[in-house]
């Protein structure tokens, strides 16, 4: 098994995955300055995303595939880390339970 | 998982292309401020400074996220990988369930998990309870007061798990009680996350690593 995106050190990538897709950011103190360095060019944004319904899905998601699922004021919608990995797919844009989201991986 | 809101306004955003951090840095399309997507947070432009609201989300198996969330949407595009699946976690003492309570780093590792898939917990007077479900890989930190008392949980299902005071059944990854006298009562969830267990550590050398001797009921409550 080798989950680690290529564009990122080895062992911090989990941490930066996971942490941005679910969330937490770590102590402040521990952050370096704000030099960021150009890796890709930039990509469009990802509105309007086509979704389905769950009790529709065929063969667009398998059983034992990885989501990140969220749920805003009851509504409940998943995003297969399949679909979610590689630098034009990192953020997707979207509404959820009237709340506007960013599901990002 | 954010909430891309700035204020009342809504904000759109995009892969700037660059990397801070070893981590992605987002461009929002209206202002064309660079936000960490590591910490959320606007690191130059208009919107320097600003924070956006972490979402709590949660990463499990299609079939477990179906099952507990059955009027639910799905995302349907392209697949661009194919490697994020149950079998990621094989060597679960590799991966820690972890979150931020208070300031305070703490995890859990999947592999004492599996063995105790509940683990009630008094952290600083805050009550919470991690569950585990080994066959979606589904984790979930949640409150555990309702009402005005804390509960404590003891796992009777890959999915389900009863509070030990009034023997009601919740079940475990949406924290919703199913049946028994608490039945429609719903825990509160907080936003914890999966991590590498060496990944966590090195950047949080001074969390906390629980495991089920710290479990309430093991401490002798």
């Amino acid at each position: 098994m080798q989950p680690v995106r290529p564009r990122h050190a080895a062992p911090y990538v989990a941490i930066v995955a996971v942490c941005a897709a679910l969330s937490m950011p770590p102590a402040a103190d521990a952050t370096p300055p704000f030099e960021p360095v150009r890796v890709v060019r930039p990509f469009p944004a990802i509105v309007d995303a086509p979704f389905i319904r769950g009790d529709e899905v065929d063969e667009e998601v398998t059983g034992k595939e990885l989501v990140l699922g969220v749920v805003v004021n009851g509504e409940a919608r998943a995003y297969p880390i399949n679909m979610l990995t590689g630098p034009s797919r990192e953020i997707i844009n979207d509404h959820l339970g009237g709340l506007a989201i960013a599901a990002t991986w | 998982m954010y909430a891309r809101t700035v204020g009342e306004r809504e904000i759109t955003l995009t892969v700037s292309g660059l990397l801070w951090n070893r981590s992605l840095v987002m461009m929002d399309s209206e202002t064309g401020s660079l936000w960490s997507h590591l910490l959320g947070r606007a690191m130059d432009g208009q919107l320097v400074g600003s924070e956006l609201e972490i979402v709590p989300g949660e990463m499990m198996t299609w079939e477990g996220w179906l099952a507990a969330y059955p009027d639910t949407t799905v995302l349907n595009m392209s697949r661009t990988a194919g490697n994020y699946r149950l079998e990621f976690y094989r060597g679960p003492e590799r991966f820690v369930y972890a979150w931020m309570l208070a300031g305070q780093a703490y995890s859990t590792n999947v592999a004492s998990l599996l063995r105790s898939p509940t683990l009630n917990l008094d952290l600083m007077g805050t009550r919470v309870v991690v569950t585990f479900n080994p066959e979606s890989s589904a984790a979930a930190l949640f409150s555990i007061v309702v009402g005005d008392t804390p509960r404590v949980f003891l796992p009777t299902a890959p999915d389900r798990m009863r509070d030990v005071g009034t023997e009601t059944l919740w079940n475990s990854v949406t924290g919703v009680a199913v049946d028994g006298p608490l039945e429609g009562e719903a825990l509160t969830h907080l936003p914890g996350l999966m991590s590498y267990r060496a990944s966590w550590a090195a950047f949080h050398p001074d969390g906390t690593d629980l495991g089920p001797a710290d479990d309430v009921r093991e401490a002798g409550r």
